[in-house]
């Protein structure tokens, strides 16, 4: 296939242990990232996507979390076994990362250019002054007006999507291989949304930035992706292409999540004056404390047997680069 | 509502103009506390030029004089000018406050950042300052008065010590909140390192709560050191202040009640105008009290 990936993350385990029992928050993850690429991580709230992710960078503080298994390949490096120094060299000039809430990922006592200006002086060895420059740069890259002023302004004087722009041109400072988006359109609304997402695509084919988008929106997906991971309980489930996965989602999963978005023809577009419903998936994510037997999903699955509830389904490819981790993929229910 | 816009603009023009006055109408318990510490420091700077006599000079022939035109605030037992002797005594008084202050806020800051920030230390450290703040800090400094030599130095050590613990509490309980936000870990996701990361990240955004702990902490040392000096456990008798010429004047209070009037005046506006300030102060750096036109 390819050559080396960028990124790899192969068997991933991120346990986190307290005194009620083990939460398995990422339970056997792997997937590869390669360069330039856009790969999406969909799932619910708690499903571990952004333990995933976080655990890129070794941003989870250690206890109460465990890593109990599995390799993160970054250039063929193991960044679950490198140094702290090197890790320290990565973050933010190798690998960046962009948060879901711009309002405090900011700090307030710091003015928007020195946040910026810091990153580029510790990590590509400039002078103050150059820093700065590029820090009034970034800020004219990611469409903030008037940045020479606008650098020198602290963080209540931005709005949500200009501190949502800020923090972009804060990852993006140092020209990383991979930037890492935690839920980054989730905290604004629609309009400025689709700002970001255009931004963050924009400065994607200028920089080779490789993204790992992090979202539980299908249609943030469906506009910036290329291959997209669903994740259900800290398990991948399903992984294809994005055109398939829209077109004839595998697992039962997907299909309800796909099924739950609102469609224009559902809200009554069919039979006037009679709406239908709102396809849900029944039921809830179970505990991640909960020791399963047999498939996470069963529980909520219009479609689960007996085999379903006694064994889990391991991950097999369907071919053309998908992946379904189900006993009876592709059936409509 | 055309009125109170037009009321808006004028009150806006007016304070445009002249924006000493706006600061001082928006913020009156600042500029008050400011201006009458500025004025007692300014007394106990100036008293070698303002009070012609010396503190110190002993008159056994015009003992325990009331006020006059000689001696304002009259003389004490001994003899000595008691308005003299209260403008010096305002120079440890301010002396001892600010230090007391400063060394108590520095040294709190370390351990406290240490105690927030590194598990292990935390529970030593704060064990340690629990067992510190379960002794009255009265005793506390008289114990560690007696251990050394009286002068102003020593009482200022000795009233920073009981202080400290306040200061570590505070501190620790504000890194520990400070280092949960977001920025902190987006700070740490773009490589920031360590120390970095607690000088320029945490360390500001304690500064104005400490701030305005400091001024409390100089209030309280100044009252501090008039107890000590009270109790005849603080600064020196040959040294004039305001708790030793109480503890000299307590014996004759109903012969001359002015040599305990003057320097128990001038302790309790000193004290009162810090604690205006330090008011003032937490309104003005404080920004979720909104800021009044």
């Amino acid at each position: 296939m390819n050559p080396a990936p960028l990124l790899e993350i192969e068997d991933l385990k991120v346990y986190f242990a307290n005194r009620d029992g083990i939460f398995r928050a990422v339970d056997g993850v792997s997937c590869t990232l390669d360069p330039g690429e856009t790969l999406g991580i969909v799932g619910e709230s708690g499903c571990g996507k952004s333990v995933t992710a976080m655990s890129i960078l070794r941003l989870i503080p250690s206890p109460p979390s465990v890593v109990a298994g599995g390799a993160i390949r970054y250039r063929g490096a193991d960044l679950l076994q490198v140094s702290e120094q090197r890790m320290r060299e990565i973050r933010g000039n190798e690998i960046s990362m962009i948060f879901q809430d711009p309002m405090t990922s900011l700090n307030p006592v710091l003015t928007i250019g020195e946040q910026i200006a810091e990153t580029v002086t510790l990590h590509q060895k400039l002078g103050g002054r150059a820093s700065w420059d590029r820090a009034v740069e970034m800020l004219q890259l990611v469409n903030i007006p008037e940045p020479v002023k606008r650098a020198r302004e602290y963080p209540h004087q931005f709005s949500g999507g200009m501190r949502q722009r800020a923090m972009i041109a804060l990852a993006l400072a140092c020209n990383p291989n991979v930037l890492i988006a935690d839920e980054p359109s989730t905290a604004l609304d629609v309009t400025i949304q689709a700002q970001i997402l255009d931004l963050m695509l924009k400065l994607k084919q200028e920089f080779g930035t490789a993204i790992i988008m992090i979202t539980h929106d299908l249609g943030v997906v469906a506009e910036t992706c290329a291959r997209v991971l669903v994740m259900y309980a800290g398990r991948k489930v399903e992984e294809a292409p994005v055109a398939d996965l829209f077109r004839e989602p595998l697992h039962p999963y997907t299909q309800g999540l796909l099924a739950s978005i609102p469609k224009l023809h559902t809200l009554g577009g069919g039979h006037p004056g009679r709406r239908q419903r709102l396809a849900e998936i029944p039921g809830m994510v179970p505990s991640l404390s909960d020791q399963v037997q047999g498939c996470p999903f069963a529980p909520r699955c219009p479609r689960a047997t007996a085999q379903c509830r006694e064994a889990a389904p391991p991950l097999e490819p369907k071919g053309g680069g998908r992946m379904v981790a189900c006993w009876r993929p592709g059936v409509d229910a | 509502m055309a009125v109170t816009l037009a009321n808006l603009e004028l009150r806006l023009a007016s304070s445009s103009r002249r924006p000493w006055l706006g600061f001082a109408r928006r913020h009156p318990l600042l500029v008050l506390g400011a201006a009458l510490l500025l004025v007692m420091a300014a007394l106990a700077l100036a008293a070698p030029w303002i009070a012609a006599k010396d503190p110190t000079e002993m008159d056994i022939l015009h003992r325990l004089k009331p006020p006059s035109a000689e001696h304002w605030f009259g003389t004490d037992a001994l003899g000595r000018d008691v308005f003299s002797r209260t403008l010096w005594g305002g120079r440890v008084s301010l002396v001892v406050g600010i230090s007391v202050a400063l060394s108590a806020t520095s040294i709190g800051v370390l351990i406290g950042m240490a105690a927030g920030f590194i598990r292990l230390a935390d529970t030593l450290i704060m064990r340690v300052m629990d067992g510190m703040m379960a002794i009255p800090g009265i005793l506390l400094a008289v114990a560690l008065m007696t251990l050394a030599h009286a002068s102003v130095r020593t009482v200022v050590i000795a009233i920073t010590v009981p202080e400290i613990p306040r200061v570590v509490r505070l501190v620790r309980a504000l890194v520990l909140i400070i280092r949960e936000q977001p920025y902190i870990q987006a700070a740490e996701a773009v490589g920031t390192r360590y120390h970095w990361l607690l000088l320029r990240h945490v360390l500001p955004n304690i500064v104005t709560p400490l701030i305005v702990q400091a001024t409390f902490i100089c209030a309280s040392a100044v009252i501090f050191e008039a107890y000590l000096s009270f109790l005849g456990a603080g600064t020196p008798p040959e040294i004039p202040s305001w708790g030793n010429m109480m503890a000299e004047g307590r014996a004759v209070v109903q012969l001359a009640f002015h040599i305990i009037l003057y320097p128990g005046l001038f302790l309790g506006f000193t004290v009162l105008s810090i604690n205006l300030l330090g008011d003032g102060l937490r309104d003005l750096l404080d920004p979720r009290i909104a800021r009044r036109l």
